[in-house]
């Protein structure tokens, strides 16, 4: 047994050294013939990993193990990926016991320069699931076999449809720790390149890393990477940062599926640092919870960086914005997503530490004290957020805006779930806040307006989708409005308020808005404004007891020159609306109430002045703003106070006035159309008028006006409010209207129409005159501009008349009678008027007046007889006097105008036996109260019995003629005359004078009557005394009489000379005599009150 | 033929030294127009009690007429009147705006003495001062003054027409005038001075 054991032995001991032998020398062959080992290698590779290798040459050695290979090149496809590796050099150390002991790691080192790794990835197939943990055990076992792997220069490009990687330049070093399963690793790349395929979005830096990271058990990282000259481009943007820094560390619970970072920090130098937490659970239900704190050190150092980058995106107004100050931002971020779905959730705080942030402009500046925080939480869509916003010492400038200590304080909370559906912005979230704008101190001026000092204090809260201010106040001192040339100063003006707007309904609502604009009492105004087109919009101005001196004092620039000077004064309260609704389309309705209490205005000269005036007025109407249109009524009502234009006077609570207005007023042709005005004033009438009204350019009146019940006795006195004696004794009783077309058009005025009067009456208490019945029809035809070639073109068109039921004079009474008349343009034509007076017919002809370039130039021809007159029918007061004859006139032709009438033809009057005949009879001025009437006077053969016997003269008889030359009265008072009388000697006409005609005659030449008297004396029984002639010569002007004879004999002046042996001879010892008149009138009132009236002659 | 030039070269020289020489005189009766004036103007300007006065002397003056008138038994005319004999200018119109004027006055005397009116210095009155009287008297005083201011324009142009004035002379006319109104003025009422100044009357 033991033999063959032995056998059995020396047959192994041999065949196993044979083997050794065998092994050794084919080691050795393998050994030595390297080239069969890269082919065998190459073959094993393929066949195993199914990689193509090919080694370019290969070297090794056993003692020490040691392999180096160039030109290593590897391909291999898996899964529609091609990796494609090329190793310059490759250089392995070990050690040969360490293999054959299998004892880790059986390399001390790795090198390789000079790497190429491309991967291409192309069309992905269908996706393998792979087990991480055992691929990252087997990488962890395949870098346990090295000590130390070392990768020089070695290059790196992954390229997949949508983006590759480029990693150039790079080393990277990895070497095993002391812990099992941990490694220490290195990294740097001058080159790392990620971008997608077109290059738009790319990220580029050089990299550099170190750390330690393990596979096995609880798989972590932990190391720091520092990216170099970061480049990051989209699209044509570009964002150059000089460093990123991170510091992390990762932990990969393969139980749990979940990647920890305990710890990271990033750190973007001198941006911004980021610290944090992240852990994601990968398993089936995936959720990420981050948590994390960002710190904005230095925003100016950022906005700097940012500057570039920002500056094409901001507006101009912003490019030169400066920040200085710091941000924080803290929060947790939570996702999962389940088999219910996916769920967020956040908490965060962004706090903006007080900040600097200016900005300046030529035209625009702001400089900010900003600070605040932002706190959200919850998960969406319900993440409520609050928070608060505080601004504090802001200046701001635009343009001539100036604000200086601007402070806001606002609070702010909210959620994003839109709780009001109606939203304008539902992508906001819905947003609570309250806070306060506080503006301490500001100045503006923009074109026309200065605001010297104004602050602002504003209460606002609500919603994002409501906004309400509910306390508002703003002071504005020194407030200057200076357009074109005018300028407004306001001292101080104080606005207070309340307000809301609906940002989702496009509502504003001004509550409550108190204006105060010292010295006036406060404006309440209230405004709702819906902005959406056609939306209504309404506004309400009201105040009351405005002074009006102060306001216009205050806009004194802006009113015009003549109204200031009339020194308006008083107070009014008013009331404005204004509204607009989808009814009116573009139109707005407005409405006023002016109520003026105490009102009193004057110009410089006082020539128009009013006070205490209680007036009303309301206004209404619709403005289109277009067309620039007003339609508008107005109701006036001025029932108080008096009113002085020149010397006209007017109380309005004894003559209340009354109008409504309207019509549409087009302002930029400044034309009134449609205008109609009712008129009333107690107690003068109505007047109604409508028409046109052009205001511009060529200035157009073209009115009906209607007059109706005008009384005609307050005519009469109205203005003067004080009647005059003869407007007392006058009473005018009776209605008229009128219906008047006036049209005027630059100076050329044209009236036509017509004026009636019904059943009207006068009556004259002091000159007993009575008309009764008037019924008057004027037509109305005036031009003031017509051309003289037309004047005589156009005919009388129209009929008027002039009709009295009755008429009253103390001499004189007529029932009825008419004048017709005709009237044409500029001129009217009475027709023949023949009426009995006194026995006799008066006929006035046909008269025709024209009226010239003003009404009261006129001017008229016609003509007058009178035939037949019976004297004694003449209603003489006195009982002395007694006359009888008859009167013929015949005036073929008379002119009249204002300054004179004149006549052609003469008078004719039978009396005293003889013919006195009247001629060239005259009145100037016939119109004006001082007119005087003349005339010249001739006779030839009056009875002087007849004379005497009717008129209180004592008898004288005998013929007479003479004349009176010029004879003029005035006042019914005679105002000059020359007069010559001679008696003519007739057979069988006694020529004897009374004692009493020898009496009278004394007085009037003398003033005193003579010695002679029929009671006393020898010539009590004389009566009578012949004389042989009569000459006498009397003549009056101003005043003055003179009276003497014309009968001179011896140096004696007789005015009656004696026959030579009886009679009386009258001597004027004073021939140049003069008597006053007011001496003649009292003579004359003498004569025969000495004597007894019955004088008879009985001859002597 | 040669002399033709020369006759023609006196003739005009004579003539131009006429004319050279000639003085046109428009006659202006100065002392009348006074007179008139003064007596119109006292007259319109006449108090109450002064007329009371001329009323009672008037009647004394009709008695001693009517002793002396029924002494006389003469047939001769020499009338007792002739003693005063006065060249007062007057015509119905004078007359009639005297009255007028006269009795205005009353109602412009309270205005003169408030200051409120005063008389110029061509004869005229002149609303000065408004204050202190309300717009009725206002227009009442306006009303007075522009009746009064028509009647004074009427009397003097009657006046100059009586007196056979030169209508170029009527400014004299309403100088003489002024100067009457102006003497007739009370102390305290305004007048104006020629400087157009205005003073209160002492």
């Amino acid at each position: 047994m033991k033999k063959k054991i032995r056998k059995l032995l020396i047959i192994s001991g041999a065949i196993f050294s044979s083997l050794l032998i065998l092994l050794i020398i084919s080691s050795l062959f393998f050994y030595f013939n390297k080239s069969l080992t890269k082919r065998i290698l190459e073959k094993y590779i393929a066949d195993k990993a199914g990689a193509r290798l090919e080694i370019g040459k290969l070297d090794y050695g056993l003692f020490p193990l040691n392999v180096q290979a160039d030109s290593v090149k590897v391909f291999q496809e898996i899964r529609g990926m091609e990796i494609d590796v090329f190793l310059n050099q490759l250089s392995i150390d070990g050690e040969i016991n360490r293999l054959l002991k299998k004892q880790k790691p059986i390399l001390r080192s790795i090198e390789i320069s000079g790497a190429v790794f491309h991967i291409f990835q192309g069309e992905e197939e269908e996706e393998v699931e792979v087990d991480i943990q055992e691929n990252m055990l087997l990488l962890s076992d395949l870098f346990s076999y090295a000590a130390r792997i070392n990768f020089r220069d070695f290059s790196f490009k992954y390229i997949a449809s949508s983006n590759s990687v480029d990693f150039e330049r790079g080393s990277f070093f990895l070497s095993g720790s002391d812990k099992k399963g941990e490694f220490d690793y290195s990294i740097s790349g001058e080159k790392a390149l990620i971008s997608n395929i077109d290059r738009k979005v790319s990220f580029e830096s050089a990299l550099s890393s170190s750390g330690k990271f393990s596979l096995i058990d609880l798989p972590y990282f932990e190391g720091e990477i520092l990216l170099k000259s970061v480049n990051f481009t989209q699209i044509e943007e570009k964002i150059l940062l000089p460093e990123i820094s991170l510091r992390l560390r990762s932990e990969f619970r393969l139980d749990e599926k979940t990647l920890v970072f305990p710890q990271f920090e990033m750190n973007v130098p001198p941006f911004f640092d980021v610290s944090g937490y992240l852990k994601a659970d990968l398993g089936e239900d995936f959720s990420l919870l981050s948590s994390s704190k960002v710190r904005f050190k230095d925003l100016n150092k950022t906005h700097d960086f940012l500057r570039p980058y920002l500056k094409p995106h901001l507006p101009p107004q912003l490019k030169n914005l400066a920040i200085h100050g710091g941000s924080y931002l803290e929060g947790e971020y939570q996702y999962t997503k389940d088999s219910s779905g996916e769920k967020l959730s956040v908490k965060s705080l962004v706090k903006l530490e007080p900040t600097h942030i200016s900005c300046t402009t030529p035209s625009f500046s702001f400089a900010n004290l900003i600070s605040g925080e932002i706190k959200m939480e919850g998960s969406l869509p319900d993440i409520n957020f609050s928070g608060s916003f505080e601004i504090q010492d802001g200046n701001f400038s635009k343009d001539d805006l100036r604000i200086k200590d601007l402070s806001l304080d606002l609070s702010l909370s909210g959620t994003n779930s839109p709780s009001d559906k109606r939203k304008i912005a539902s992508s906001l979230p819905d947003m609570n806040f309250s806070g306060s704008l506080t503006v301490k101190k500001g100045n503006f001026s923009k074109d026309d307006l200065r605001i010297k000092d104004f602050s602002l204090n504003v209460s606002l809260s609500g919603t994002n989708s409501f906004l309400n201010a509910s306390q508002f106040k703003c002071s504005l001192k020194g407030l200057s409005l200076s357009p074109e040339d005018k300028s407004i100063e306001l001292d101080q003006v104080e606005l207070e308020g309340q307000g809301s707007y609906d940002v989702a309904g496009s509502k504003i609502a001004l509550n409550r808005l108190k204006l105060q604009i010292l010295p006036l009492p406060p404006f309440q105004i209230s405004s709702k404004v819906d902005l959406q087109p056609k939306g209504e919009k309404y506004f309400h101005l009201k105040s009351p007891k405005i002074d009006s001196g102060r306001l216009l004092a205050l806009g004194a620039s802006f009113v015009p020159k003549e109204v200031l000077e009339l020194e308006p004064a008083g107070h009014f309260d008013l009331e404005i609306k204004v509204s607009q609704t989808a009814q009116d389309g573009d139109e707005w309705s407005f409405s006023g109430v002016l109520n003026l209490y105490e009102g009193a205005f004057h110009n410089p000269p006082f020539t128009i002045a009013s006070e205490s005036l209680h007036q009303k007025m309301d206004i209404q109407g619709k403005y289109h703003p277009v067309k620039k249109r007003t339609k508008f009524s107005v109701e006036f009502d001025l029932s108080k106070g008096e009113s002085l234009w020149n010397e006209y006077y007017v109380d309005w609570g004894k003559n209340p006035f009354r109008a409504n207005v309207s019509g549409v007023y087009h302002v930029p042709l400044s034309r009134l159309d449609d205008f109609s005005l009712e008129a009333s004033l107690f107690p003068l009438g109505k007047v109604d008028a409508k028409g046109l009204l052009k205001f511009q350019d060529s200035s157009l009146f073209d009115l009906e006006i209607f007059a109706s019940q005008l009384s005609l006795n307050p005519i009469y006195s109205f203005f003067s409010q004080e009647q005059t004696p003869e407007q007392a004794a006058l009473d005018l009783k009776g209605e008229a209207e009128s219906k008047i077309k006036l049209r005027k058009e630059k100076d050329k005025l044209s009236i036509t129409g017509q004026i009636q009067v019904r059943n009207a009456s006068l009556k004259n208490t002091e000159k007993e005159i009575l008309m009764e019945g008037i019924e008057v029809e004027i037509p109305v035809y005036y031009e003031n501009q017509i051309k003289e070639n037309e004047e005589n073109e156009e005919s009388f068109l129209k009929e008027g008349y002039f009709r009295v039921k009755e008429f009253k004079t103390p001499f004189l009474s007529k029932a009825p009678f008419q004048i017709n008349f005709l009237v044409g343009r500029n001129k009217f034509m009475i027709e023949p008027v023949t009426m009995e007076i006194f026995g006799g017919k008066a006929t006035i002809g046909k008269s025709v007046f024209s009226i010239g370039s003003k009404p009261s130039d006129i001017h008229g021809t016609l003509s007058f007889s009178l035939s037949d007159m019976d004297l004694s029918q003449l209603p003489i007061e006195s009982d002395r006097f007694s006359l009888s004859g008859f009167a013929n006139v015949d005036l073929s032709h008379i002119e009249i105008d204002p300054e004179e009438l004149a006549t052609i033809g003469k008078g004719e009057v039978d009396i005293f036996d003889t013919r006195v005949n009247v001629e060239n009879i005259k009145i100037a001025k016939p119109f004006s109260e001082n007119r005087t009437i003349s005339c010249d006077v001739e006779f030839k053969d009056l009875n002087l019995e007849k004379l005497t016997d009717s008129i209180p003269f004592g008898r004288v008889t005998g013929i007479l003629k003479g004349e009176i030359k010029d004879l003029a009265f005035s006042y019914g008072q005679p105002e000059s005359f020359i007069m010559n009388l001679e008696s003519i000697k007739r057979k069988r006409v006694p020529q004897k004078f009374s004692v009493r005609a020898v009496n009278d005659l004394s007085v009037i030449s003398s003033g005193e009557q003579t010695a002679i008297s029929s009671k006393k004396g020898l010539t009590r029984f004389i009566q009578e005394f012949g004389y042989k002639k009569i000459g006498i010569f009397c003549s009056l002007k101003n005043d003055i009489f003179t009276l003497s004879g014309t009968i001179k004999e011896k140096g004696v002046e007789y005015l009656v000379k004696r026959s030579w042996l009886f009679g009386i001879s009258v001597v004027n010892k004073k021939p140049r005599n003069k008597i006053r008149f007011k001496d003649m009138m009292d003579r004359l009132k003498r004569i025969g009150q000495s004597e007894a009236p019955s004088d008879h002659t009985n001859g002597f | 033929m040669r002399l033709k030039p020369l006759r023609f070269t006196s003739i005009s020289l004579s003539f131009l030294f006429l004319f050279s020489c000639l003085t046109i005189n428009i006659y202006f009766p100065e002392a009348e127009v006074q007179k008139t004036a003064d007596e119109i103007v006292k007259e319109i300007r006449k108090s109450e009690e002064e007329k009371k006065e001329d009323k009672k002397n008037v009647s004394k003056t009709g008695e001693v007429q009517r002793i002396l008138s029924d002494r006389g038994t003469s047939f001769s005319l020499i009338p007792v009147a002739y003693a005063q004999e006065e060249v007062e200018v007057s015509t119905p119109k004078i007359r009639a705006l005297k009255q007028s004027l006269k009795e205005r006055f009353p109602k412009l005397r309270p205005f003169f003495e408030k200051g409120n009116i005063g008389e110029t210095n061509d004869g005229f009155i002149r609303i000065r001062d408004e204050s202190g009287l309300n717009l009725k008297e206002k227009a009442s005083l306006r009303n007075l003054e522009k009746d009064e201011n028509n009647d004074r324009r009427n009397l003097y142009s009657e006046v100059a027409k009586a007196l056979d004035v030169d209508p170029s002379q009527i400014g004299r006319v309403h100088k003489i005038f002024a100067e009457r109104w102006i003497n007739e003025a009370k102390a305290g009422w305004w007048i104006q001075k020629e400087d157009g100044g205005w003073i209160k009357k002492t």
